[in-house]
């Protein structure tokens, strides 16, 4: 009998060696973060900087890892939230949140790291805006309106999007506006982001964890609680599992799952014990994370394949 | 007025009042009714309504959170606000991760997030708290995330605050307020950041603390839905202001429906003011003008509230079986909450009598003097008239008291009663109820006194004067005339060093009554040890009391001093390591069982042992005789034997026993005390010129309490040339004259205090013989030997050795 548990327990270890899919290769502090106050990290497309806010989303902070040099591009009110670079990296579309008569306005800006300028795209509206990319060109969702540039078509076809309208996903694909509620109506979805491949979406309901369905919407498969996602390649998924007691988050684990939920790991981070809002690399090399205090860590990692 | 008049006026004002509607179209607010679920974490608070509180059962912070959110809701969507709630059930996966919260009220781009909770106070507070997310003005505090809404979400939450502070039917500790969370967190909370739900927001937004649920009285009321939604409505009203969105068209009547002076008799909660008052379950209030009816809910929280009231002159009615009903006349005003709390006066249709009384004895019984005069009526009484109509003979000073919302009044006398007096109680046929209605006839109940009036300390140790308390772990025994009810006896008896602190008891050595009936006493030992040679005093209170409450009444104060009992510079005879040194002899007992000598590992004071000494004396005169195996030891009358003892407090005589020849006795000690002591007892008494061999030691029963018991230990015997020295302390000298000194007849006491002293008489062993209040105490009838005489002027306490011959 001992000698089965044994076996046993030498077979539980093989199992969950085998299952360490993802490989941490190196923890770095991104340098300029030391004091803290820097929050949800994003690389650039090609990897070679990152942009971070305030933990509120107020400002945008520019960090070149190679060098370590941080520079502050903005520090409009919720520039942090939401925003989208565009695939050659040189336009950052934020949005800027102001008060009018005690309302709240936003209006859809841009930010040229060329020219070291910021402009507007879109005047304040009570709308809600969501900035996206129509190829090259800046484009916006306000309110459930597509609104693209009359002048300048873009020399790449826009990539599907997703659009959190009424606690409820809406597809923006070619000319098609759909909505998707793959959990039901009565859900409310938000953290939904299409793959890099364009086949799936991720995205998470109140209250029911974190799941990955089809860019129809069907099927969708749960992974659990794994808060804040975000596509790692085509089959994994990063995210976060914080715990709170009710008053503040007393741990927040780095955790990635592949898309059909049937893998799941957590990412040693022992620099912190509360790691949160991650964000990959487009190769899929490097997550990026801030700590409770706002320090940005960079995990260089490998996928096992 | 009558009712077709009142209506014409209402429908006057109403009509000359324009109604705009709040409007809030366009503003989009997220709501998170805090908690989820019916776990630990979600404030299940018990009550004396609800002691076991489970789902849906009792009140629940997580339940009162969402009733409020779900009602505020449909109030600002009635407005054409845009509402977002984080959850619309109450159950444990509702309750969502923080960051999950703050995400969707960041996604929903909320004009502002409000989480929604109560707080909780010790159940002694009661305060409306704004936790807003930012920090406070002033606060110059260097925080990581700091929060670009903190002004915003400062205003709003300022205007919910000032709303939520104007409810006039709960009873505030404080008065409102409004911190960042960060602030608060960092200085009240030790925290580091703020609250999690907050923190990360990039819309405004505030943790509404708005009362204290468990604050009993408070915790009934939130038991009330239209309650809570009187709090939604203010939330609503903060918005509309913040938001320009127009003040509300209409206007509220809210308040509660309570006895106007019965009060509340379940649990021992706070209650401030008012909340004393018993609410009417049950009762109903009318709206006159429109017949609509409130009927009070059965949660112990007398509420009733109208909801969206036309602005105008109104009559509202409360009503309540068997109370007479009341109609107040009120101005209803738009976008406010009109107050009016109703107290009913119960109606008292017969005249007051008594029901019910103590002491209820029957002919020739006798009543305890500590026994209180009770009497109980079929009313609640007028206090007042009760006063005046209550008178006792022999006049006895005292205190008129009223429980159960005056159905009772009690007479607590400010000293005992007299004993074996015959007291007669009397209640004037005036006393009346608050319907202006008197008793009939008078009351009249007599009753004669028992002869004990005082629980008397009869024995203890230390005893008054006592020097050679052993330092390191002294052993307190004190025992009673009485049994004694043990509930107050930690607070009332204690040991004080000379600086007047107090030296805490080992909690489990307490012993309470460890003495045969019908005696008590009170047994302890301290929790570190005393400094050597030092004076101390123990305390007993007036309050203590013995089980039918005749109480000490005479504080007591019981000085001693320390020593190192530990002899260590003679010459030790035995040593009582070896076991089989000395042994029983029941040759020269009588009287005795269970007799033994035995090494014990124990008790000791020097080494590994020392040897214990049982036996049960079994009638009067009885003595236990313990020889020694091979008698070796030689003294001569100019000799001193010292030996260490652990004394039981029996009072039975520890004598040493000799021989050369001829046999002799010589008394070492009475064991008067209890644990360490050092006895000596010289030779001289041996006849001159002679030597003798120590062969035994000996116990003779004496008189006692606790005489028919053995159970001492010894160690270390000594014999030396010279006394080691004792003394009787004197406090009483320049202060007074005590004389003569020795007498036979009567010590008189001379002070310069025009208070008559409180004279006490105290054999050594701390037996109290004798207590009178005057400025002479008898000793005649007292044995010869030495006593201590304590003379009590007010607070302070003399005590002087005096010697009584025959």
């Amino acid at each position: 009998m001992r000698k089965l548990l044994i076996l046993i327990v030498l077979l539980g270890q093989t199992m969950i060696a085998s299952a360490q899919a993802i490989e941490v290769t190196s923890v770095q502090l991104l340098k300029g973060t030391e004091k803290g106050g820097f929050f949800h990290p994003v690389f650039s497309p090609d990897g070679t900087y990152l942009l971070t806010t305030g933990e509120n989303y107020a400002g945008l902070n520019h960090h070149s890892p190679a060098t370590g040099k941080v520079q502050t591009l903005t520090t409009d009110a919720g520039a942090g939230y939401d925003l989208r670079i565009s695939d050659d990296g040189n336009t950052i579309l934020f949005k800027r949140t102001e008060l009018q008569n005690n309302l709240r306005y936003t209006s859809l800006n841009r930010y040229s790291l060329q020219e070291k300028r910021q402009s507007q795209v879109a005047k304040a509206t009570r709308e809600k805006i969501t900035p996206v990319w129509a190829g090259d060109q800046p484009a916006y969702v306000k309110g459930s309106t597509l609104v693209k540039s009359p002048l300048r078509a873009s020399s790449t076809p826009m990539a599907p999007v997703i659009n959190i309208e009424d606690q409820k996903m809406v597809l923006y694909s070619g000319n098609q506006r759909t909505t998707l509620t793959p959990n039901g109506a009565d859900a409310s979805y938000f953290w939904a982001s299409v793959s890099p491949d364009r086949k799936h979406i991720v995205y998470t309901i109140a209250g029911g964890g974190t799941y990955v369905s089809g860019i129809d919407g069907k099927n969708p498969v749960s992974l659990g609680k794994l808060n804040a996602p975000k596509w790692l390649d085509n089959q994994w998924i990063v995210g976060m599992n914080d715990k709170d007691d009710g008053d503040f988050v007393i741990s927040s684990a780095i955790v990635v799952a592949t898309i059909d939920g049937k893998v799941r790991q957590t990412l040693a981070t022992p620099q912190t014990p509360i790691a949160m809002y991650p964000a990959a690399s487009a190769d899929g090399k490097r997550i990026a994370f801030n700590s409770d205090e706002g320090k940005i860590y960079v995990l260089a990692i490998h996928i096992q394949k | 007025m009558k009712t077709r008049s009142i209506v014409l006026v209402w429908i006057v004002s109403f009509l000359s009042c324009p109604l705009l509607a709040q409007d809030l179209t366009g503003i989009k607010i997220h709501i998170n009714p805090g908690h989820g679920g019916w776990d630990s974490d979600d404030r299940g608070i018990a009550t004396p309504l609800y002691p076991s509180v489970g789902p849906n059962v009792g009140f629940w912070e997580s339940q009162s959170n969402l009733d409020k959110g779900l009602q505020l809701r449909e109030l600002l969507e009635a407005s054409g606000c845009t509402v977002q709630m984080s959850r619309t059930q109450n159950r444990t996966q509702d309750d969502l991760p923080l960051s999950t919260i703050v995400q969707m009220a960041n996604e929903f781009g909320a004009d502002f997030m409000l989480s929604i909770h109560s707080n909780a106070g010790a159940g002694t507070a009661n305060y409306v708290l704004m936790l807003y997310a930012g920090k406070d003005i002033g606060d110059t505090h260097n925080y990581p995330t700091a929060t670009p809404k903190s002004d915003e979400s400062r205003a709003i939450s300022t205007e919910i605050a000032k709303n939520l502070f104007g409810n006039q039917m709960t009873h505030w500790t404080g008065a409102y307020r409004v911190t960042g969370d960060k602030t608060f967190g960092r200085t009240a909370m030790g925290w580091s950041d703020g609250y999690g739900v907050l923190r990360g927001l990039r819309v405004p937004g505030v943790i509404s603390e708005g009362a204290m649920h468990d604050y009993t009285p408070e915790t009934y009321r939130l038991l009330n839905m239209e309650y809570k939604w009187l709090e939604a409505w203010n939330f609503q009203k903060a918005f509309c202001t913040y938001f320009k969105g127009s003040e509300i068209p209409t206007g509220n009547m809210a308040g509660w429906v309570k006895d106007s002076r019965n009060l509340i008799l379940d649990g021992s909660y706070t209650k401030y003011t008012k909340d004393v008052l018993l609410p009417l379950d049950g009762a109903t209030v009318t709206l006159l003008e429109t017949g609509e009816t409130y009927t009070v809910d059965n949660q112990r929280n007398g509420v009733y509230v109208f909801k969206n009231v036309a602005p105008g002159t109104y009559h509202i009615q409360a009503e309540a079986n068997g109370y007479y009903s009341q109609t107040q006349e009120v101005s209803v005003v738009k976008n406010q909450i009109t107050g009016f709390n109703f107290e009913l006066n119960k109606i008292r249709n017969t005249p007051p009598e008594v029901i019910n009384y103590s002491p209820k004895v029957a002919a020739g019984e006798l009543v305890e003097c500590s026994t209180p005069i009770v009497l109980e009526f079929n009313w609640d009484m007028d206090e007042e008239s009760v006063r005046n109509a209550f008178s006792i003979t022999p006049a006895v000073e005292g205190k008129i008291t009223f429980e159960d919302s005056q159905f009772r009044m009690r007479f607590t006398p400010d000293m005992p009663l007299e004993a074996s007096t015959l007291y007669t109680v009397r209640l004037d046929k005036s006393a009346s109820h608050p319907d202006n209605q008197s008793m009939e006839e008078d009351f009249i109940i007599q009753f004669m006194t028992k002869s004990r009036n005082r629980l008397v300390l009869l024995q203890g140790y230390p005893y008054e004067g006592s020097d050679g308390v052993y330092y390191k772990d002294p052993v307190f025994w004190l025992i009673f005339d009485r049994k004694l009810n043990t509930s107050n006896l930690r607070d009332e008896i204690k040991v004080w060093d000379e600086a007047g602190a107090e030296i805490a008891k080992a909690t489990r050595s307490v012993k309470n009554n460890n003495v045969p009936a019908p005696h008590g006493a009170f047994y302890f030992q301290l929790s570190s040890a005393l400094q050597p040679d030092k004076l101390y005093k123990v305390t007993v209170g007036a309050e203590v009391k013995d089980e039918v409450g005749v109480k000490v009444t005479d504080p007591i104060e019981i000085h001693f001093k320390t020593s190192e009992v530990a002899v260590t510079n003679k010459t030790v005879i035995e040593n009582f390591e070896t076991a089989g040194k000395y042994m029983y002899d029941a040759d020269r007992s009588n009287s005795v069982t269970d007799a033994a000598i035995t090494r014990s590992t124990a008790t000791y004071l020097f080494d590994q042992s020392s040897y214990q000494l049982k036996g049960t004396f079994t009638a009067d005169g009885a003595y236990v005789t313990y020889k020694m195996a091979e008698p070796e030891t030689v003294v001569s009358n100019e000799q001193t034997i010292g030996l260490h003892v652990y004394g039981d407090m029996s009072g039975n005589e520890l004598q040493l026993l000799f021989s050369n020849g001829t046999d002799a006795v010589i008394k070492l000690c009475d064991l008067n005390f209890v644990g360490w002591e050092f006895v000596e007892a010289g030779l001289s008494s041996l006849p001159e010129g002679e030597d003798f061999t120590l062969t035994g030691i000996r116990v003779i029963s004496k008189e006692g309490i606790l005489n028919k018991t053995l159970t001492i230990c010894i160690d270390n015997m000594l014999l030396y040339n010279a006394s080691t020295g004792n003394s009787l302390p004197d406090t009483t000298a320049g202060k007074m004259e005590i004389y003569p000194n020795p007498a036979s007849e009567t010590i008189f006491v001379k002070t310069d205090s025009d208070e008559i002293p409180l004279l006490r008489l105290y054999s050594l062993n701390g037996i109290l013989w004798k207590e009178v209040r005057a400025n002479a105490i008898a000793v005649n009838e007292l044995s010869a030997g030495t006593y201590i005489l304590k003379v009590q002027i007010g607070k302070e306490v003399f005590r002087k050795p005096v010697i009584i011959n025959k």
